[in-house]
């Protein structure tokens, strides 16, 4: 009898344990395993695609709309209270809005990461093609960090030697907690990604970013923090490139009409595009359609009453008209057109000649260059906003005038665009009387709080909530 | 020993001298010791009766011809007599009763087989089907609620098939869930809750599709001894269901039973009145240093377009609003209608048993619209080819239709409860028309903000079913080749289709242009095999073994369409996704899949029928976790003795049994997702592309070293029985060490990732539990038995390594993991009073600073849902035919938070408010309860456009005791000759009242949950959530 049972027990253990191996080796099924995912040259453009895809779904205006909310050229939104709480410079830790923005933001660069960690592990892969891709991930990762330490932390020169808090740089795919990166370091990444990407990436990349929108993107951080000839350099680059020339109508969007969202845009530099083919309908441009067209009750997202004041000081701008609605109690952007239904597939300039132009004559001006390329650029633009020759800055101008002046057209060109912050922010470090709604340019809510995820490990430290009312 | 009787009676029947027209059976009952006395005996057809004098004796007269009687006595149980009375005669009938014979023969289901109760070494409780058929609930297990020891039930909302949490001592996982395992026949079943995700404020119940009728016991089995068996996933207890099944040679016999009912809500909210709500408003106005009349929501603006109605404006639509006066909760809250038949028919043979049963169930809810109906049935059969061939059956078939309402969050009464504002009309009048500058015809619905708004329209208008149909089958084969062994092959099938149809008409949606139809199906198949084989080795006399060994494997998959989608279609479409041209788009979701493989061996060792050791060995293997880690190991180890059994121990009058037993075992959890281990990219045809171009990317974190959560369970009871079983009761200390407790934990969105599985936690729960029975008369005609029961358990989160309270969160709940406090403790800002000067609410910082800033970094603990203390007590009574049971549940120490209040009770805005609010501040030197009323959030710090009042306010005492059900029946005399074996009829009353000192609306409550994880950290968090009904019901039953 104990035979028996011996002889049955080892029979049941083997056939309990025989297969189990392979009875086990469930794996998930429509999806691919990471391991499985990056093989061919292929697998990787696409996954270098899908880094442009996120960047496409939160530069929308999303990402805009929380820099814009923080400067004076805005209105209290309509009723969300999310957006409010921007705008009052009050953001707490459990904004699901601002959150989500720096979710994504980071999501492209676990992916950039993912990708620059991975171009050594392809067979087949061109020397040519990889050097791009690494170049556009690495373009991606900081055009990223960028807009999150504009909106994430204090700017350049809050504190003398930059020591303060900027935001966690992540140069790796590892998702392990890591401490803020002060602001100085985080410039540091910043720019040496921006370069890399300058040195190896082709001056013509489809719609994809080419060499001159990481030279561009340069000129706008090196500008920041006020390395004048660096910013002209690069601006240079750009301009003498001679692949941009300004849009010649108002509609620098190509948003207005169906018409002109299917024509290229000459002066983007690097878009966000939405695409409308007969197989294709993809618009990435919700930040901006969502909240500026106006609903049954008015725009969530309208002007405030001091821009539209500074658009009515200077003589007579067609951008007054053709970008604002006064007429409904509201000031409402035309800037993307004026009706939803028709402006559906505009893509998004997200660097576009004119702001290239005018960082370049402001940046020329501080740092004693020639002030009549200075001069022109910034007739170039008012000769499109006012009519050729009426509002331009004569050469007899000085170089303090050539600044404010473009300073001037700086933030009136760029409304909506997120980048009325990066002017208040410098001018406010540079030690001008900044305020925006009364509470000047360095409250601590002018930083915005981070994710309350982010916070779940014990290295990281966040901002100071509120204070700015 | 039954027949020895017979014919013990035929014999006396043969010789006893004849007295006419009288007949008299008498004698002497005994036990070992002498004579019993205060035994009943009973004709059991009859209502005569009579008990044993002070020596045992009795004499009862009765009707010549055939009887039954019944002798009873507790700890003795029942024995029955035939016998049959000539005209005339005296029969003597002598009966001898035996402790043996008490419930300690009872056989009780331990998985993989049944043991002797005296035998068994774990916590197990057992709850007898018929007590789950007493009270009409949702669903069978909210039925458990107060029958046995530390099985904490918390009942579901009003809405029809909603589902009750049962908590087994504690909860001892956060993000892995947290319910036991269910097993039906065997089969450990699907029970995932969240197949249908959280859709209009509800969670899918599984478990309501099962038939409460069909059910003969469930057993819970609550340590690592008892589990252990099922250890590997065991570490929040195991149900066991066992299912009626025929037998015992009785032939043929039926049962009908059914119920009809009522049911209304057993509370209601106290929303404001347009006088009200007006009023309110306006003193917040003024409050914020506004003149003339407020604007008003939905009429006149504060900002926008509106923004600038002026002061005349304002003043006409605000007398305008007054004259509407809506009561939202009545126009959705009605009267549900309840109607229940069950049929049921057992057969007994020489080589086959069977039980058949159907049932129709319609269950309606309180909410108007809104009801659960059940069709289900059932066969199971029995077939012995020889004494050495049987085979097992079962084959079960339901469908459960559930008309959904909107609830809580998505509508229904839970708007009527916050944004159904009350001077908003549910059709608009020419007073409508022109208060909100509609653009509409009188008596159309009136639709504010962008449509799908009025609850009353959305409920007229939506058409949305969930329908799920169930089959489950299992087969056993079982050899016992020689005496002692048996062989068992058994294979299972439960299968699952979950199907979610809505059909949104174009009128409810201002704004769109078409109707919209959508379908989210589900197909869930669970396979199941085992194999084992059972040795009982009669050494001796004195010692004898079992020994069970075992492998089983499990297999289940999931494949869904996460939405189809039909656009311009005029009514609902139900699975025609197929052909239906009308259909936009089908999203296929990701499938899921995982495997089980186990193999296990348990060994009994009992030594002179009172010692008893017990020793379980478990190994389990699951495709859930990383290759690495795969497999666990569940030892557990136990022992009992029956004290009073030795000879040392004097048997007195007062303890006359005595147990005690303990354990020590490891358990497992492994109910967490199917793909959390793995690093995923999404599928390459995903169909998403930028500029034209296909993209591929990643989609989760991996985590390849992900493994078994385990729980370590020490457990130690005592078993006493007092004067003859007249008193029993039962006391069990235990400890449950969990480690690795899976979390998907929050990681820093920097990581590309908001989340993602590891084993990080350390959990400790600790506690107590008594039952006691108490037969306190035990009359002829009077019967009285109590039973009660009273846990208490203590729950502690250890650690979670370097992680914040805030990696892990309930939902959109404020409850989060804090060291050193319960799981799911509510991390709030403290509140600390209102200022009477300034009425402005005063907060205390985490050092207990008085302070007016409300900071969400000065979070913290401000209480927890667990309760202390929980427990039920029935009084069952008996008097002649009639019945009455009275059961009541209690539970003590957990506190509530009224997530809801901090919109209806708080600033001022678009919800409604609840009367409360009237005891507000209203000038220097009041002593309020509320804040002063305000429009502007930033009055009371909180951070502009967060009018959410995250405070402490909110935490209420959640005490209760429960009136859960009261019912009273009669069984009527039948006479002999009657084809009828049984008939009663009955009427009860569920949660006739409460007494509680929470000031919301139920204090017993499951709100709608996003995930396991919400559902374990979040019990006792209201949002909105319908309250219980409380439903009046009669019903009949009868065997034939």
């Amino acid at each position: 009898m104990k035979k028996s049972i011996i002889y049955l027990s080892l029979f049941l253990s083997a056939a309990g344990f025989t297969g189990c191996k392979k009875w086990l080796d469930v794996g998930p099924e429509n999806v691919v395993l990471q391991e499985d995912a990056l093989k061919t040259p292929e697998d990787l453009q696409k996954l270098l695609i899908s880094c442009y895809d996120v960047v496409g779904n939160t530069m929308d205006g999303r990402v805009q709309n929380i820099a814009e909310l923080l400067t004076d050229n805005m209105a209290r939104p309509l009723n969300n209270l999310e957006l409010t709480s921007v705008y009052d410079r009050e953001v707490n830790f459990f904004n699901t809005t601002t959150n989500n923005v720096y979710t994504d933001i980071y999501r492209a660069i676990f992916r950039c990461n993912s990708l620059l960690e991975s171009v050594d592990l392809i067979d087949g892969l061109s020397s040519s093609d990889r050097i791009r891709i690494e170049s556009e991930a690495r373009f991606i990762r900081a055009l990223c960090h960028y807009w999150t330490l504009k909106i994430w932390a204090q700017p350049w020169g809050y504190t003398s030697d930059n020591s303060h808090l900027g935001i966690i740089i992540r140069d790796n795919a590892a998702a392990t907690p890591l401490a803020r990166s002060t602001v100085s370091e985080s410039y540091a990444f910043i720019i040496a990604d921006l370069e890399f990407a300058f040195a190896n990436l082709p001056a013509s990349n489809g719609a994809y970013a080419n060499r001159y929108a990481a030279a561009a993107m340069l000129s706008q951080v090196l500008f920041q923090k006020n390395d004048y000839n660096g910013a002209v350099t690069y601006a240079n680059e750009v301009i003498n490139s001679g692949l941009y020339t300004l849009e010649p109508t108002l509609d620098v969007f190509h948003a207005m009409t169906p018409e002109s969202q299917a024509t290229a845009n000459p002066e983007a530099i690097f878009s966000i595009v939405s695409t409308n083919t007969s197989t294709i309908v993809d618009t990435r441009n919700e930040g901006f359609r969502d909240n500026y067209f106006p609903g049954s009750t008015g725009a969530q997202l309208s002007y405030s009453q001091d821009l539209f004041t500074i658009f009515s000081q200077s003589g007579v701008d067609g951008r007054k008209t053709a970008w604002i609605d006064e007429a409904s109690g509201q000031y409402q952007s035309l800037k993307f057109g004026s009706n939803a239904a028709a402006s559906f597939f505009f893509s998004i300039p997200l660097i576009r000649l004119s702001h290239i132009k005018l960082i370049r004559a402001e940046a020329i001006a501080e740092a004693g260059g020639d002030l009549a390329t200075a001069i022109e650029d910034i007739n170039d633009i008012r000769d499109r906003a006012f009519g050729v020759g009426i509002f331009d800055v004569p050469s007899t101008a000085t170089a303090n005038d050539v600044i404010l002046a473009a300073r001037e057209e700086f933030r009136k060109e760029t409304i909506s665009e997120g980048l009325r912050i990066d002017q208040i922010r410098r001018l406010g470090a540079k030690g001008l009387n900044i305020t925006v709604r009364n509470a000047p340019w360095n409250c601590p809510g002018m930083a915005i709080q981070f994710p309350n995820g982010e916070f779940s490990g014990s290295l990281f430290i966040g901002n100071p909530e509120g204070g700015c009312n | 020993m039954r027949s020895l009787y017979s014919l013990i009676a035929t014999t006396a029947l043969l010789f006893a001298s004849a007295v006419m027209h009288s007949q008299t059976v008498s004698g002497t009952v005994k036990d070992e010791a002498g004579t019993l006395p205060g035994v009943i005996i009973k004709d059991k057809a009859g209502t005569t009766g009579t008990a044993t004098d002070g020596e045992g004796k009795y004499s009862l007269k009765l009707s010549a011809g055939k009887h039954v009687l019944e002798f009873k006595l507790i700890g003795y149980g029942t024995q029955t007599k035939e016998i049959t009375l000539a005209d005339g005669q005296t029969l003597s009938l002598d009966v001898s009763m035996s402790e043996e014979g008490n419930d300690l023969d009872e056989l009780v289901i331990v998985g993989y087989g049944v043991q002797r109760k005296r035998e068994v070494t774990g916590s197990i409780s057992k709850v007898d089907g018929k007590e789950l058929t007493k009270l009409p609930v949702p669903s069978f297990e909210a039925a458990l609620q107060g029958q046995a020891a530390g099985v904490q039930v918390t009942q579901g909302s009003g809405l029809a098939g909603s589902s009750s949490i049962l908590r087994i001592r504690g909860i001892a996982s956060i993000s892995a869930g947290g319910d036991p395992l269910y097993v039906i026949d065997g089969i450990p079943i699907t029970q995932n809750q969240f197949i249908n995700g959280n859709s209009g404020g509800m969670n899918n119940n599984p478990l309501a599709t099962i038939n409460p009728s069909d059910i003969e016991s469930i057993e819970i089995l609550k340590d690592a001894a008892a589990t252990g068996i099922y250890g590997s996933r065991g570490s929040n207890g195991v149900v066991l269901i066992t299912t009626k099944r025929g037998g015992g040679k009785k032939g043929l016999s039926f049962e009908f039973n059914s119920r009809i009912g009522v049911g209304t809500p057993a509370t209601l909210p106290n929303m404001m009145n347009t006088e009200q709500y007006l009023a309110m408003r306006q003193e917040a106005w003024e409050n914020d240093g506004g003149t003339g009349y407020v604007w008003l929501p939905g009429v006149t603006y504060e900002t926008g377009a509106g923004a600038n109605a002026s002061a005349l404006e304002r003043e006409q639509k605000y007398n305008l609003a007054k004259q509407i006066d809506t009561d939202w909760v009545d126009e959705v809250v009605g009267v549900g209608v309840k109607h229940m038949y069950n049929f049921g028919a057992t057969y007994g043979g020489e080589k086959s048993n069977l039980y058949a049963g159907v049932t129709f169930d319609h269950n309606g809810s309180y909410l108007q619209g809104n009801y659960y109906q059940r069709m289900s049935g059932r066969v199971n059969y029995d077939y012995a080819f020889s004494k050495k061939l049987k085979v097992m059956s079962s084959l079960s078939y339901s469908i459960g239709k559930n008309q959904r309402v909107s609830a809580a969050w998505s509508g229904g009464l839970g708007q009527a409860m916050s944004t159904a504002l009350p001077y908003y009309p549910v059709t608009v009048d020419s007073t409508a028309i022109e208060l909100f500058g509609v653009d509409s015809e009188v008596g159309d619905y009136y639709m504010w903000n962008n449509g799908y708004d009025n609850p009353v329209a959305v409920r007229e208008g939506l058409k949305w079913r969930s329908e799920e149909k169930r089959t489950i089958a299992n087969l056993s084969v079982i050899y016992s080749p020689i005496k002692n062994l048996n062989v068992r092959v058994s294979g299972a099938y439960d299968y699952m289709d979950f199907a979610d149809y809505r059909y949104e008409p174009q009128d409810l949606f201002p704004n769109r242009l078409w109707g919209y139809g959508e379908e989210k199906p589900t197909w869930t198949n669970n396979w199941s095999s085992s194999v084992t084989a059972d040795y009982v080795w009669d050494y001796n006399e004195d010692n004898k073994f079992t020994f069970l060994l075992g492998a089983e494997a499990q297999e289940q998959s999931v494949s869904r369409y996460d939405n189809i989608i039909y656009d311009y279609v005029d009514g609902p479409i139900y699975d025609d996704y197929e052909t239906d041209t009308t259909v936009i788009q089908k999203f296929i979701g990701t499938p899921e899949s995982w495997t089980f493989v186990s193999t296990f061996a348990r060994v009994n060792y009992s030594l002179k029928n009172r010692y008893f050791v017990q020793a379980v060995s478990r190994i389990d293997g699951s495709s859930r976790f990383g290759a690495n880690n795969r497999y666990g190991f569940f030892p557990s180890l136990s022992a009992g003795w029956i004290i009073s059994d030795e000879r040392w121990f004097n048997k007195n009058k007062i303890v006359n049994f005595l147990k005690f037993r303990a354990g020590v075992g490891k358990s497992g959890n492994a109910d967490i997702p199917g793909n959390a281990q793995f690093g995923l990219y999404s599928r390459v045809d995903n169909g998403i592309t930028y500029n034209g171009d296909p993209i591929i990317f990643p989609t989760q974190l991996g985590n390849p070293d992900l493994q078994w959560e385990t729980t370590t369970t020490y457990d130690a009871t005592l078993e006493v029985g007092l004067l003859k079983d007249r008193l029993s009761a039962t006391i069990s200390v235990y400890r449950k060490d969990t480690e690795n407790a899976l979390m998907n934990v929050n990681v820093a969105p920097s990581t590309g990732f908001t989340n993602y599985w590891d084993n990080v936690a350390t959990i400790l729960n600790q506690g107590v539990e008594l039952t006691i029975t108490s037969y306190n008369i035990t009359r002829p005609n009077f019967e009285w038995k109590t039973d009660f029961n009273i846990a208490r358990n203590y729950n502690e989160l250890v650690d979670i390594g370097d992680y914040t309270p805030d990696a892990v969160s309930g939902g959109t709940n404020d409850s989060r993991v804090i060291v050193g406090k319960p799981i799911g403790s509510f991390y709030l800002m403290q509140f600390s009073h209102i200022d009477s000067e300034s009425g402005r609410p005063v907060y205390l910082d985490q050092n207990g600073n008085q302070t007016f800033d409300y900071d969400n970094n000065q979070r913290q603990y401000v209480g927890d849902g667990l309760p202390d203390a929980i427990g039920g007590i029935t009084n069952s009574f008996r008097y002649k035919n009639w019945d009455a049971q009275i059961l009541a549940t209690f539970s003590l120490g957990a506190k509530i938070f009224d997530s809801s209040g901090k919109r209806q009770l708080g600033v001022v805005t678009d919800w409604n408010m609840r009367t409360e609010l009237l005891d507000r501040w209203r000038q220097p030197g009041d002593d309020a309860t509320f804040a002063r009323l305000t429009l502007d959030e930033t009055t009371y710090d909180l951070p502009s456009g967060f009018p959410w009042w995250n405070t402490s306010l909110f935490i209420y005492d959640a005490d209760f005791l429960r009136l859960r059900n009261l019912a009273v029946g009669y069984t009527f005399k039948l006479k002999k000759e009657s084809k009828l074996r049984g008939l009663r009829v009955g009427a009860n009353v569920t949660n006739l009242f409460t007494i509680t000192n929470f000031p919301g609306l139920d204090p017993e409550l499951v709100r709608d949950f996003e995930n396991a994880q919400d559902r374990n950290l979040s019990p006792n968090v209201t949002y909105l959530t319908p309250p219980q009904e409380r439903s009046y019901n009669i019903s009949i039953s009868a065997n034939f």
